[in-house]
This record gives C-alpha cells, sequence and structure tokens, in this order.
C-alpha cells in the first residue's frame, strides 16, 4: 500500500536535514503507527505520503503511485484527518461533511450515519464555533471516512478525547481495520500506538530506528519474569520468578497455597521503555 | 461539480460573514447619492464608485478570507480532496464577481443610470472584479495576517491605480495604458462616454491578458507558498 525507499527532506532555509533517509512498507489492511517526539519527522512524513510536501528525494509510492507523478484522483482514495481539526467554524457539522461529500466523484458515506459512529447524532445541526475541541476531533475523524477511503492517516487522532469517547474512537479504528482499510496513524501517545497498531515505526531524527508490532517489542525488550504482590499478615510483599521456572519453583507454590494473592503480571516492557531503550530518548 | 460545490460554498461563506448584507446597504447608499448628484457628474461618480468599491471588493475581501481559511486549516483540508487549484481560484474569484456584479446592477437600476454600451461594460466588469481578487490573492498567499495583507498588497494596489489621476482630470500620460486599471476605468465609463472602438477593443483584450497574467500569477503563488509549502 506504502512504499518509502530512502526519503530524504530538508525544508527551505534549513542545512540539516529533517528526514535522513527513511525507508518501510506498510501492507494493504494494517494499522501502522509513525511514533516519536515532537520534531522527529512523523509529521513530515505523513505530509510527504499525502502529497502535501514535493521536493523530496527518494523512492515513495502511495496506493501504487509514485508521488512524484500524482494523478488527480490520488484523493478519491486516500482519506486524512489532521491534527488540528480543520472545518468551517461558521457551519454546522452536516453543512461541513455535505461541502466536503461533494468534492468525490465515488459514492460517498452518509454525514448523519458517521456523525452517529462518534457519538454527534445530536449535533449535525450545531455550528462548529459552538463544538468542543473533543468533538471538533470526532467532526474531523468524519471527514476523513466520508468518501469511505481505502487508506486513512490519522495525526493524533485520540488527541483531546475524553476516555470514553477515547475507547469509541479506538474501536471505530479497528472496525475501518476490520473492513480492509489501510490505516496510519501519527501519535506519540504510546497507549495507541499499542492498542491500535500492527506494527509501529520509531521515528526519531528524522530517521526510522526500528519497525515490529508492539507486541513483539514489549517481549523482546522486556523480562522474562512474574511480579507477584501478595498478603503476609497484614504487609504487603513482591517476589518476582522466572517464567521458565515458575511451574517447578516451590517458593511460587508455598505463596500460592500459603498467601492472599492481589497481583500477579508478566514482566513484558511498555512500549515506552522499548522507545526509551531502543531511541535513548523520551516521547514527550 | 467540484467547481460549483466551491462556488455554492464562497457564496455561502461570505454570506455568513455578512458581506451580502454589507453590500446591500452600500448599494442603497451609493443609489442615494447618485440620485442627488447633478446629472453631469453622475457617470464619473459611478464609475469612481465602481473602480474604488463595487469592482475591486474582492480585492479588499480576498486577504481576509485567505487568511481565515489558512487561520482554521480549510485550505488544507480541501487540498487533500480532489480539488483542483485552478477550481479553488476560479471558485474565490467567481464568487466575488458575482457579488460585484449584482451590487453594481443594483446600482445602476436603482439610479436609474442611462446605459450606453452594456456589453463592453459586463466584459470589463468581469474581468476588472476576477483581475482583482487574483491580485489579491497574489499578496494573500505569503502574508501572516490582514495587516501583514495591505502592507503587502497596498503599495503594488494604489500604483497600479495611477490611471484613476487621469480619469480625475489630475495627470495623464499614455504610459497609462500599461496598466490594467487603465483599461478598467475605460470600460466601466462606456455605459456614460463615448470611447472610440479602437480604445474599448484595447481594453477590452488588454484586461483578458492581464487575468492570465494574474491567474499564472495566484496559482504560482498559491501552489510555492500554501498548498506545496517546501
Amino acid at each position: 500500500m506504502i512504499k518509502v525507499n530512502d526519503l530524504k527532506f530538508t525544508y527551505p532555509g534549513n542545512d540539516q536535514l529533517t528526514l535522513t533517509g527513511l525507508s518501510f512498507e506498510v501492507e494493504e489492511g494494517e494499522v501502522f503507527g509513525f511514533l516519536g517526539p515532537s520534531g522527529a519527522g512523523k509529521s513530515t512524513t505523513q505530509k510527504i505520503l499525502i502529497g502535501i510536501l514535493k521536493n523530496f528525494q527518494g523512492d515513495v509510492s502511495v496506493n501504487n503511485q509514485n508521488l512524484k507523478s500524482l494523478n488527480s484522483d490520488f484523493y478519491e482514495h486516500i482519506g486524512v484527518a489532521f491534527e488540528t481539526p480543520n472545518l468551517y467554524s461558521k457551519f454546522t457539522a452536516l453543512e461541513n461533511l455535505n461541502f466536503f461529500s461533494n468534492f468525490y466523484a465515488g459514492t460517498t458515506r452518509d454525514p448523519r450515519e458517521l456523525l452517529a459512529a462518534v457519538g454527534l447524532e445530536q449535533d449535525g445541526n450545531t455550528r462548529v464555533s459552538d463544538f468542543s475541541k473533543g468533538m471538533k476531533v470526532r467532526l474531523n475523524f468524519c471527514r476523513s471516512l466520508l468518501h469511505d477511503p481505502r487508506l486513512i492517516f490519522l495525526d493524533e487522532p485520540t488527541a483531546g478525547l475524553d476516555p470514553v469517547n477515547l475507547r469509541k474512537m479506538e474501536s471505530l479504528i479497528l472496525a475501518e481495520k476490520a473492513r480492509g482499510k489501510t490505516v496510519c496513524i501519527t501519535t506519540h501517545d504510546m497507549h495507541v500506538a499499542d492498542t491500535l497498531c500492527d506494527r509501529v515505526a520509531f521515528i526519531v531524527d528524522g530517521h526510522v530506528s526500528l519497525i515490529d508490532a508492539p507486541r513483539e517489542l514489549k517481549l523482546q525488550h522486556g523480562e522474562r519474569n512474574l511480579e507477584v504482590e501478595y498478603r503476609e499478615g497484614e504487609a504487603l510483599k513482591k517476589d518476582a520468578f522466572s517464567m521458565d521456572e515458575v511451574g517447578g519453583d516451590a517458593r511460587f507454590q508455598e505463596i500460592l497455597r500459603q498467601h492472599y494473592i492481589e497481583t500477579i503480571h508478566s514482566r513484558e516492557a511498555s512500549l515506552e521503555d522499548v522507545f526509551v531503550k531502543t531511541t535513548g530518548r523520551n516521547l514527550a | 461539480m467540484r467547481l460549483t460545490t466551491a462556488i455554492s460554498q464562497d457564496m455561502r461563506f461570505q454570506f455568513r460573514h455578512g458581506f451580502y448584507y454589507v453590500y446591500a446597504i452600500l448599494s442603497v447608499m451609493y443609489i442615494v447619492v447618485l440620485r442627488f448628484l447633478p446629472d453631469e457628474m453622475v457617470h464619473s461618480a459611478l464609475t469612481l464608485i465602481l473602480f474604488t468599491d463595487i469592482c475591486t471588493l474582492g480585492f479588499f475581501f480576498i486577504g481576509a478570507i485567505i487568511l481565515l481559511e489558512r487561520g482554521q486549516n480549510i485550505t488544507e483540508s480541501l487540498f487533500v480532496t480532489p480539488l483542483r487549484l485552478s477550481e479553488y481560484l476560479l471558485s474565490k474569484s467567481i464568487s466575488f464577481l458575482i457579488l460585484s456584479t449584482l451590487s453594481a446592477l443594483i446600482v445602476l437600476v436603482g439610479a436609474a443610470i442611462p446605459v450606453q454600451n452594456f456589453l463592453w461594460f459586463i466584459w470589463g466588469l468581469i474581468l476588472s472584479s476576477v483581475i482583482y481578487t487574483l491580485f489579491g490573492i497574489v499578496f494573500a498567499t505569503k502574508a501572516k495576517h490582514v495587516n501583514d495583507y495591505f502592507v503587502r498588497a497596498l503599495g503594488m494596489g494604489l500604483f497600479i491605480s495611477l490611471p484613476l489621476l487621469g480619469h480625475l482630470g489630475l495627470f495623464d500620460t499614455p504610459l497609462f495604458y500599461l496598466f490594467p486599471t487603465k483599461s478598467t476605468l475605460i470600460l466601466l465609463d462606456v455605459i456614460g462616454n463615448a470611447y472610440s472602438l479602437t480604445a474599448k477593443l484595447y481594453a477590452a483584450i488588454s484586461l483578458l491578458l492581464w487575468t492570465l497574467v494574474f491567474a499564472y500569477l495566484a496559482y504560482y503563488r498559491f501552489e510555492k507558498h500554501v498548498r506545496h509549502p517546501a
């Protein structure tokens, strides 16, 4: 779906490369995440992939089109939701969606159904200027899906959402994946990447330092230990055991038999741990 | 479909932001002024009103509109749809052209001004309105806020308006024929004053060429500074 080979880019007036040679591929039907701290090159990469930034070096093809020679129907098949909601504030949600859907040649989805899917069914006739940040984010997401694109780019899709709408947004993104869509997410939210992405690319200082599935990364970089918290009288105690030997570990068996267990966790790394360990950088 | 959608949205945008109310009131004010003027001054005053406001309103408002659209991040969302830049620019020009033409016709009819050479006049009104909207776009592409837009645009705007001095009888030179505004003034003035066929043809063709020049400049600048800013 997306093939990028040795992508380099410099903003005019800058001496240093913003992207220093990115290479990666995104398969059809997967949710792919770009993770990295602010200024790492995530948004620049996305702007190149959606055809906004032109003067790059390297080979980039999106949806089987070489980005150096885009034809006019490129945007018929990709949907983009930018981090900053971009809608006419003096127009209602439905007016905005109807306006944008008229630009597409193919069949478009019913704006009312999309609004209902993100919990805005009662707000279709409300002006966008009266929307909260979270409502605008959800409306922006609807706009990106209007023409039922095969490839969807989402920049920080959960920014500004409360926990209930965060879950709703996550399930909607997974629903698009279930419909066979390819989704590219740019985020610095590890929870979003961990929950949604089939694979993630860590981008730091303009290059991809690592690409893999979140689960694999967490297992590879974690400890094969089991941590148990239990009560011994009034005291809260904690012990760790090797997962390879836990079945025959007498102390572990004894704790299970004789004490009140409060928690048992495997000690795989969090995605954030992996990021810090492999890049030497924090995500903030 | 894309173009008609864009034009319709631009007109509704202008309506929601009060442009049509403002020009309804201004048109009535112009009608009142023109009705109270002595007959021998009416055509000259009308040309002045059309040139400084009705015909060139696109120039005054397009900067604010483009900055507002950029401020609300609307331009970036428009250009990840199949809408072409040429359609976007055409839509902006046509939407202002419709407002200009409506306002001009209301003033002409309301002030009961005798009209001659109407087709020449309409040609001049249409192309001039488009030219000044495109002229504004050329400067709006790099402006950071409205004041910045006017600082960038007003100097050049005043310079190309120099032929107005000739229209007011203050100073004239054949060099003014090199300005698009000279052609605008001729074709706006033809409804009340006689001009040779050569002058009218020159003005009509020159405005067409200037339209192409400003269309190219607006397209080039927008592509470079807004749509693909690197």
